[in-house]
């Protein structure tokens, strides 16, 4: 293809650029983190290992006045400036913060395609413009809902996705409308993603924009440096297209929080938990999901750990229900140890469900509530002290039978004898005194039989597996009325109920 | 100007009568005449299931939004089978009942026998952590503040000397979270806290005997402070007790006294059936 044509193109694609980004990672982790205020304070370095060399991969405002570069040594970087804060570069904070920014873009178009060697997010639009109002509007909502996230960001929208990478390089906000190559043509090449050593080959050819490039016949600088470079600047111009891969959201959520120094009152760490929940109901809202249950673990160093399983009644996505969920289990679970990190996962994600409203009833409202009100219960006291009465399994109505396997056989129906509101359970053995004030109160003809067995029917097979109980009913002179057993294998008497 | 007269000093008049009723209705609001409070209030309370109960309190039953309290040292004379036919309303209409604090968990085959749907009630029982006062008024609170639940029973009655009476405070924080909701809010209290200013609006002091039991009324809103006795009869609050006690009693007659000589038949009667042999032969 010899001379570029022309091409009329509308806005297709917004890049969302992260300038100096793993500065920004160690600088933005969602929470107030520590080295936010140290970066505005003292000059700061990122640096990375390259072969032997240490070499600076970003700067803050302070170190570059000072004359630090990106690219120079650390050696150098402290020469220029003293004292320094130097950071190590960490991958993973860097694709962290780039997924978070993700997930936040999700909301504006499910094509998002993350470009983390270039430290950009590029999204496809070209079906949500109409939505937001045009691409200055989508521009604006964009920049409004990325602004907590990261500290500064590019903005650029163009007609195709390299343009809009390219120009990102350039300008911090831009709505790139019409031909791309109306805004190509004096982009310096240090913007373009080609290698140093092509860009260093073209300005030897005295080639310093993109424009010059384009200009030239693209056959021959196909066959001088490759068909990689026409490609790109005919992708970059709208001349041809390239298939980008998209950005899957996380199917779970995991973040933690790290402490520099060891925290040992909640008071301390408790912000680091009302950060991790702040960023997980985050991802909640930007996906529309809702979660069930959620996992802390609370770790000091390798040497302790605690866990805390914190369950909603319904699936939830509301932190204000996630902090106090956590604050009752914490309330039950003190974490007795210091805190170095404390980690927030949860696989339990589901998709947001809106029950239909019922406008003449409260019924369906008040059992949610009441559901809710139970789960924080539970936390708070344990599931068992927050129980509806126990089912029986057997007649025998303590919850721990003597007999578990046991086939049982009632003299009497159980439902036939009238059973104390409140059951003792395991049943009190009646002392000396109490036993004589008590069996005088109690009219023995007429008892009410219960027997266990472990051989079915045959009771008498085996007497030590046999349990055989006698059961009265006691009014004591302080009109209090009790449900009382004469055990026949221990021969005892217990109390195992009152008649409230 | 005659006509101009009379139409300056009407307006005189209806200025003056508009400050009146002005007056009037500022003063309706801090004035209560006696007769007001034989006036039914406009809420409606949960049927206590005892005629003379409900036709005594001013709500029909149990008020609703607002605590009551039963000052009790009796444990075992039938002081929660009170509850139980208010019990069975709601639990029938699927609304949820939490009893907290009892001193020994509910036994379910009772709630079952007096149709009170044990899945419906829901305890929060003491343990070695909730044995602190404090968590069960937390709990207590939280209830009570959600709405959620139709009946809120609190059990306070010390059990045990480590266990101290509620303060006022906290019991103006439960009426507070109790007020305005669709809760009915039963609290039962040490008799030796009867002297103590409560801002519950009913207080009844519980005491039992063989036959009755006595529901001495200490304060009641919208009753005039007389102090009456409602005595409501065991047997009703306690029917299948009663009646297993009835069947203990005419059994222990009878083998005292022998039985008595059983119906001469004319046809012969299947036991089991009931039914006449011969007819059952066809």
């Amino acid at each position: 293809m010899d001379g570029p044509t022309s091409v009329r193109a509308s806005l297709r694609f917004v890049c969302v650029h992260v300038p100096a980004l793993p500065l920004q990672s160690h600088a933005c982790t969602g929470a107030a983190g520590p080295t936010c205020s140290l970066a505005d304070t003292a000059p700061l370095v990122v640096v990375e290992r390259q072969a032997r060399r240490t070499l600076v991969v970003a700067r803050n405002r302070l170190a570059a006045r000072a004359g630090i570069e990106t690219g120079q040594t650390l050696a150098e970087a402290h020469a220029l400036a003293e004292p320094l804060l130097v950071l190590a570069r960490d991958f993973r904070r860097e694709a962290a913060l780039l997924e978070r920014l993700a997930s936040v873009c999700a909301a504006f178009t499910p094509q998002v395609h993350l470009a983390a060697e270039r430290a950009s997010l590029l999204l496809d639009v070209s079906r949500s413009l109409r939505l937001h109002g045009g691409g200055e509007a989508l521009c604006h909502d964009l920049s409004e809902a990325l602004e907590p996230m990261a500290a500064r960001i590019h903005l650029v929208a163009a007609a195709t996705h390299l343009a809009a990478d390219w120009l990102s390089r350039a300008h911090r906000h831009l709505i790139a409308e019409g031909a791309p190559a109306d805004w190509l043509s004096t982009l310096p090449l240090a913007c373009t993603d080609w290698t140093p050593v092509l860009i260093d080959e073209l300005a030897a050819l005295n080639l310093h924009t993109v424009g010059e490039v384009d200009r030239l016949p693209h056959a021959e600088l196909a066959a001088r440096f490759g068909t990689a470079l026409v490609q790109s600047l005919d992708i970059a111009h709208g001349r041809s297209e390239a298939a980008l891969r998209w950005w899957q959201p996380a199917t779970r959520f995991s973040a933690h929080v790290d402490f520099l120094d060891p925290a040992r009152e909640a008071a301390h760490w408790f912000p680091g938990v009302v950060a991790l929940t702040g960023q997980f109901v985050a991802f909640l809202d930007s996906r529309a999901l809702a979660a069930r249950a959620i996992r802390l673990t609370f770790r000091n160093g390798s040497r302790q750990q605690s866990r805390l399983e914190v369950a909603a009644a319904s699936p939830t996505c509301e932190n204000e229900v996630w902090l106090r969920l956590i604050d009752a289990a914490l309330s039950r679970a003190a974490i007795g140890h210091e805190l170095s990190r404390i980690e927030l996962d949860c696989d339990l994600l589901e998709p947001r469900r809106f029950e239909p409203l019922d406008l003449f009833t409260r019924r369906h409202e008040q059992q949610r509530h009441w559901s809710e009100i139970l789960a924080l219960l539970r936390l708070r006291l344990g599931s068992e002290c927050v129980r509806s009465p126990r089912r029986q399994r057997t007649p025998l109505p303590e919850s721990t039978d003597t007999v578990p396997s046991a086939e049982t056989k009632v003299e009497f129906a159980a439902v036939a004898g009238a059973r104390p509101l409140l059951l003792i359970d395991p049943p009190r053995r009646l002392g000396a005194v109490e036993r004589a004030q008590i069996l005088t109160r109690i009219r023995r003809a007429l008892p009410e039989r219960i027997e266990t067995s472990a051989a079915g029917d045959t009771l008498s097979a085996d007497p030590s597996t046999t349990l055989r109980r006698d059961y009265y009913i006691a009014r004591l002179a302080n009109q209090q009325t009790l449900w009382i057993f004469r055990d026949h294998g221990a021969r005892e008497w217990f109390v195992q109920g009152v008649f409230a | 100007m005659q006509a101009h007269f009379f139409a300056r000093s009407g307006q005189a008049i209806a200025v003056a009568l508009q400050a009146m009723a002005a007056q009037d209705s500022a003063l309706a609001r801090w004035v209560h005449p006696g007769n007001e409070t034989d006036q039914r209030p406009e809420r409606t309370g949960v049927a206590t299931g005892f005629a003379v109960l409900d036709a005594f309190l001013p709500w029909g039953g149990w008020p609703v939004g607002a605590m009551t309290e039963v000052m009790t040292d009796a444990f075992g004379a039938g002081e929660l089978s009170l509850l139980l036919p208010a019990m069975s309303r709601l639990a029938s209409e699927k609304r949820p009942i939490a009893m907290i604090g009892l001193p020994h968990e509910l036994f379910a085959p009772a709630l079952a026998q007096a149709n009170v749907d044990p899945q419906q009630v829901t305890q929060i029982l003491p343990s070695a952590r909730t044995h602190d006062a404090k968590e069960l008024l937390w709990s207590s609170e939280q209830i009570l503040k959600s709405g959620a639940a139709a009946l809120v029973v609190l059990w306070s009655v010390p059990t045990s000397p480590h266990r101290s009476a509620m303060s006022p405070e906290a019991l103006r924080r439960l009426h507070l979270a109790c007020l305005g909701q669709e809760t009915t809010f039963i609290h039962y209290r040490a008799a030796s806290c009867t002297a103590l200013p409560s801002p519950a609006w009913l207080r009844f002091g519980f005491s039992a005997n063989e036959e009755q039991i006595r529901l001495q009324v200490l304060k009641c809103r919208g009753r005039l402070l007389a102090r009456p006795l409602v005595t409501l009869d065991r047997a009703a609050v306690q029917a299948r007790l009663a009646t297993r006690l009835n069947a203990e009693r005419l059994l222990a007659r009878a083998l005292e006294d022998g039985l008595p000589a059983a119906p001469r038949l004319s046809h012969p009667v299947d036991l089991h059936s009931g039914l006449p042999l011969t007819q059952q032969a066809h």
